[in-house]
């Protein structure tokens, strides 16, 4: 595997994210579900995700960048694990809705096991690692990658903060505390 | 306002990466990843609605 090739997997690994985060966001508007403290710890996770495939971008292919995936997917494993044992009795209707028969958290712990998968076998390709020191050359389709997912980084930044509001999360959060108007009568 | 810091921080450490060098990009991440375990233990700790 060229360095060049590993850039573009780094890329196409950058569009996932950025589709998975984006996916989560549009069915939390369209769906009215506000996502549970262990559903946006997991958004975190995927958004940490994206930290060492923007750094083989700028920087060339590194194991140490995969490293970084791999830690992030380790957590975000993790954190979907334990609500996937929270919900594991029979008869337990789940948090929120799903897709395809499995929970948006169900999705999440494949997703990270995954993400470990793909960096444990593009490992295995030394070649990428004996190229120059040298910044690989970006094109349009590299930039927008980096940029879109920063974006929606941002996105979820504000997305918390309303429905979070300045405290901490609620266990079962029902309203977004920076748009809700408490009743005084 | 804790998650929406942790994401601005995890979207802080993707600058870094981009603009800055890799070095504190990694400690910026090492930070991130601490405050999430600890938002996480945090969380793990109060009381949940239990399936049995």
């Amino acid at each position: 595997m060229t360095p060049r090739i590993a850039v573009l997997l780094n890329t196409l690994g950058l569009y996932v994210i950025s589709v998975v985060l984006l996916e989560a966001f549009v069915f939390q508007i369209t769906l009215q579900e506000l996502p549970c403290p262990l559903c946006l710890l997991q958004r975190v996770a995927f958004t940490a995700l994206a930290v060492g495939p923007i750094l083989t971008l700028r920087y060339g292919p590194k194991p140490s960048h995969y490293g970084l995936t791999i830690i992030a997917a380790l957590a975000g494993a993790g954190i979907a694990a334990r609500q996937v044992l929270l919900h594991i009795q029979p008869g337990d209707p789940g948090f929120g809705s799903s897709i395809l028969g499995y929970h948006f958290y169900t999705w999440a712990f494949i997703f990270f096991i995954g993400a470990i998968a793909a960096c444990a076998a593009v490992l295995l390709f030394n070649k990428q690692f004996s190229g120059r020191a040298q910044p690989p050359s970006l094109g349009l389709f590299e930039r927008v990658a980096v940029w879109l997912v920063i974006g929606i980084a941002f996105l979820n930044a504000a997305g918390a903060l309303i429905e979070c509001g300045f405290g901490f999360c609620p266990a079962n959060p029902v309203v977004y505390e920076l748009l809700h108007r408490p009743d005084t009568t | 306002m804790f998650f929406a810091g942790l994401f601005s921080l995890f979207a802080a450490t993707m600058l870094v990466a981009w603009f800055g060098t890799p070095r504190k990009a990694f400690m910026l991440f090492a930070l991130a990843m601490v405050l999430t375990g600890a938002l996480y233990l945090h969380h793990a700790s109060s009381k949940l609605p239990l399936s049995f």
